[in-house]
């Protein structure tokens, strides 16, 4: 541990479920963190990769020597307009990341609660998608390619830097929400997509669940495609936000058909509705002392899955995407979280819990691939993160 | 073969499953690449899971390679039978399981094709957004072994969007439940992991579709131009003016002709050096608003003549003729070879004359119809593979594009796959470790290397010699 004392410097980290604190490291060369690795796998430690540690809850109970993080290598690599990606290291900011690509009229999908917080690299590697997969599907669908760090030292690449590409395996879709158990992500490609040039969001207050998730597939029926609707509770009700963008001519028919849809909805529009779209969106449950389930279903089964949430953990704090069957929420400290996870895991849903023991769970079918996948890309065992 | 094994595969899968008689076996020597022929052992086409399951430990007791085949029309050599192996054909295994309307996705299995998939649901006012030009005849499952594109790729993606749930069997028999209906399933991402993969993972057998509903309106615009260097420069523009039709295609002059000259002539006109056909969907008023972008650019950049189909009778003429140009270039001479690489789409201009210089300085006939919004280039060269000098040439001028698009910046496959055809070119993309990588990842899933072995991946050691993947005498088997 000496020679990577010398290398660590004062920055210390601490994960969840794990008291004492944690040596980091975030190295400001690719050089630096090579020689770190190979410092690390020669004295048999357990490495976790990291980003800027914004959402380890995933990770709990990881029993890690040693975080690393990306977020000192950062900066866009490439990116032309006309080719419609980006590049950009794995340490680069998500709201810097989007800065960047709008001077080209671009914007970044996923579109992450507080990006301020989060790097790409920790993006990725948590296979977060925003609620605008709901337009654009998950994040994994947008990641073209990527270089990364193995645990023998090799900088490896995959896939690319164009938005069609079949030569190789597509390595980075197993990388990507890998949760730092295969490999260090250093650059990464994404797909963009054009900035709209107008936007609007219609918020609506509903007294029941049932009567929230009735409008919301009515509302959003064709031809209207919403670019994210999310559910939220608040006191006694439960409040819609449906944003729409794009073009100002689609803006102004799909607000037409959603007034008529479902009229009395609060309206706002350009810089107001994307404060209100940031507010809504920003209102995932932060991680902390409590666990988090994230849960993905079909969107037909959102609310049973929501009510069985609530029947558990009656004061749970949680931001859905029924449409996309995508629910976020922090479970009472009361709660029986075994319990709650293997009544949603009943109902077809598949969850993963974040900042607890997932005790409980049943080992997947594919668990015995998963572990020869893990062998085969980490033969060091070297990252302890998991997807 | 083990006459016992025959025995045994037949109980399986019966008569009908079973190819044995050489004539026949003849028909699965090749797929769309006819430049290397190896007439199989064995041909086997189970009807389900359960079968193909039972089939596949009967071929791992005998340790014998598979080969996964749909339908066939793959273009890069992914389903050339190997020596000593057995072809695992799906398309018989052609039930639309299950079709959920308000959960927008079909479950079916691996051998429905393409076109019929649109076709089962269409009645909900939901299609399955990738369209191959083969998708009258290719299948699912061969979609998700080459990631398959299709023009509306453009917009909507490649297979890998489309694609939320498999079932697969590997080569050590066992059946794997891949993702599911929803999005983002536990684990690690296996389905994005399978997808693409040239069937040497497994074989998958059933597959779970993302559905996307009918738009309002489409709009197909053709738009003429006098050279294909201002075709290109268009749809440069467009893409970096970040409009977003759901096709942009290019097809050149020679193309146009043996389309017209066909039985899919689609009223393409003669005058024009090149086309742009584009497809815009969406809302109705935006949709025309995107039309007017789109026809301002054409213009600009040299339209000489926008059209718009009148009616849907007249846009499916239009699609018909641009998927069915493959087929059409057989008036040219009897065969083709269709390249298939990726370039950035600020560079199709540059990259379109170069295509033409490497086949021009080879004598070769080139034509170009291809996916320009995706920076996806099909140059297509006619030959006569009985001529052994034009062969070579052909074999010469495709390397040459590879390297080309390589060195510009893209790859060599956009929609393929790589096949026998290209996997000695692979060293122009990946470093031996990249492809060490994939090599672990696939060991994972296949440790004695049985499913479809020599494709996809140089042969090792010979690196420095660059093997040469295809036969010297024409028509001759793969070496």
């Amino acid at each position: 541990m000496s020679g990577l004392a010398a290398q660590l410097g004062p920055l210390r980290g601490s994960l969840p479920g794990v008291e004492a604190e944690i040596p980091m490291a975030a190295p400001e060369t690719e050089e630096a963190l090579i020689e770190l690795i190979a410092e690390a796998r020669g004295g048999g430690l357990k490495v976790l990769p990291v980003g800027n540690c914004s959402r380890l809850g995933g990770v709990y109970g990881a029993q890690a020597d040693l975080l690393v993080s990306t977020r000192a290598l950062n900066g866009v690599v490439a990116y032309e307009p006309g080719d419609g990606t980006v590049t950009a290291l794995a340490g680069t900011k998500m709201n810097e990341l989007a800065e960047a690509i709008a001077a080209g009229g671009h914007r970044l999908t996923p579109d992450i609660p507080r990006p301020h917080a989060a790097t790409l690299g920790g993006v990725i590697g948590d296979g977060w998608s925003g609620g605008d997969r709901l337009r654009f599907g998950p994040a994994c669908h947008h990641v073209l390619g990527m270089r990364v760090l193995s645990s023998d030292g090799e900088v490896t690449k995959t896939g690319g830097r164009l938005v069609k590409n079949v030569t190789g395996f597509d390595l980075h879709r197993l990388y990507t929400g890998s949760g730092g158990g295969l490999c260090i992500i250093l650059e990464a490609s994404l797909r963009l997509f054009a900035a709209p040039s107008s936007r609007a969001c219609a918020t609506y207050d509903y007294e029941s669940l049932e009567a929230a998730i009735d409008a919301c597939e009515h509302l959003a029926l064709p031809p209207i495609e919403p670019t994210a609707v999310t559910l939220s509770p608040s006191n006694d009700s439960w409040t819609l936000t449906v944003t729409i963008d794009g073009r100002a001519e689609r803006v102004t028919r799909e607000r037409a058909l959603l007034e008529e849809r479902a009229p009395g909805a609060a309206w706002t529009l350009g810089e107001e509705a994307l404060a209100v779209h940031v507010a809504a969106r920003d209102s995932t449950p932060l991680e902390g002392e409590s666990p988090i389930l994230r849960i993905n279903t079909r969107p037909t089964r959102a609310q049973s899955v929501i009510e069985a949430l609530q029947s558990h953990s009656p004061k749970s704090d949680l931001l859905a995407h029924p449409l996309a069957g995508a629910i976020e929420a922090r479970v009472d400290s009361g709660a029986e979280l075994a319990a709650l996870a293997s009544d949603l895991r009943g109902l077809g849903a598949s969850v993963r819990v974040r900042g607890a023991a997932d005790e409980g769970a049943h080992p997947r079918a594919t668990l015995a691939l998963e572990e020869r996948l893990k062998a085969a890309i980490d033969p060091h065992d070297l990252f302890c993160g998991r997807p | 073969m083990d006459p016992a094994l025959l025995r045994e595969l037949k109980k399986t899968v019966g008569p009908q499953g079973m190819t044995t008689d050489r004539t026949r076996r003849q028909a699965y020597e090749c797929d769309g690449l006819a430049l290397v022929r190896r007439v199989p052992d064995l041909v086997i086409a189970p009807l389900d899971t359960l079968q193909a399951k039972e089939c596949m430990l009967l071929l791992k007791d005998a340790g014998l390679p598979v080969i996964p085949r749909g339908a066939g029309t793959g273009l890069a050599g992914g389903a050339t039978p190997h020596e000593g192996g057995v072809v695992f054909k799906t398309s018989r295994m052609r039930r639309v399981l299950e079709v959920s309307e308000r959960d927008r996705f079909a479950r079916v299995e691996a051998g429905v094709v393409n076109i019929d998939l649109t076709r089962s649901c269409s009645h909900h006012g939901l299609r399955y957004a990738p369209d191959p030009s083969s998708q009258h005849a290719c299948t699912i499952g061969g979609n998700v072994a080459n990631n398959s594109g299709g023009p509306h790729c453009f917009r909507y993606g490649a297979t890998t969007r489309s694609i939320l749930g498999l079932t697969v069997i590997t080569a050590e028999g066992e059946v794997l439940e891949l993702g599911g209906p929803e999005q983002d399933p536990e684990g690690f991402d296996l389905v994005g992991c399978f997808v693409g993969s040239e069937g040497m993972l497994g074989v998958a057998t059933e597959v779970t579709c993302r559905l996307i509903p009918e738009p309002e309106t489409t709009e197909t615009l053709l738009a003429l131009f006098p050279t294909l260097d201002g075709a290109c420069e268009a749809v440069t523009e467009l893409i970096a003016e970040n409009l977003e039709p759901s096709a942009i295609e290019i097809l050149d002059r020679l193309t146009i002709e043996a389309v017209e000259a066909s039985v899919l002539a689609a009223g393409y006109p003669d005058e024009a050096g090149a086309v742009l056909l584009i497809d815009v969907d969406g809302l109705t008023e935006e949709v025309r608003a995107t039309v007017q972008d789109v026809e301002e650019i054409a213009r600009a950049n040299g339209a000489f003549e926008l059209r718009t189909a009148t009616d849907a009778k007249e846009r499916d003429r239009l699609w018909a003729g641009r998927k069915g140009a493959f087929g059409a270039m057989g008036r040219i001479a009897p065969d083709l070879y269709v390249a298939d690489v990726v370039v950035p789409r600020t560079k199709l201009k540059e990259i379109v004359l170069a295509t033409t210089e490497i086949c021009g300085s080879r004598g070769l006939k080139l034509s170009n119809v291809f996916h320009a919004g995706d920076g996806n280039l099909h140059p297509n060269i006619s030959y006569d593979r009985r001529d052994a000098d034009e062969v070579a040439r052909v074999l010469e001028a495709g390397s040459e594009i590879m390297k080309v698009c390589v060195d510009a910046g893209g790859s060599l496959s956009g929609e393929h796959g790589i096949g026998l055809e290209k996997r000695d070119e692979m060293h122009r993309v990946f470093t031996e470790a990249d492809l060490d990588a994939m090599l672990r990842m696939r060991a994972a899933w296949d440790p004695d290397e049985r499913m479809n072995p020599g494709k996809a991946f140089p042969v090792r050691g010979c690196m420095e010699i660059k093997t040469k993947p295809f036969p010297k005498t024409p028509g001759g088997e793969e070496s």
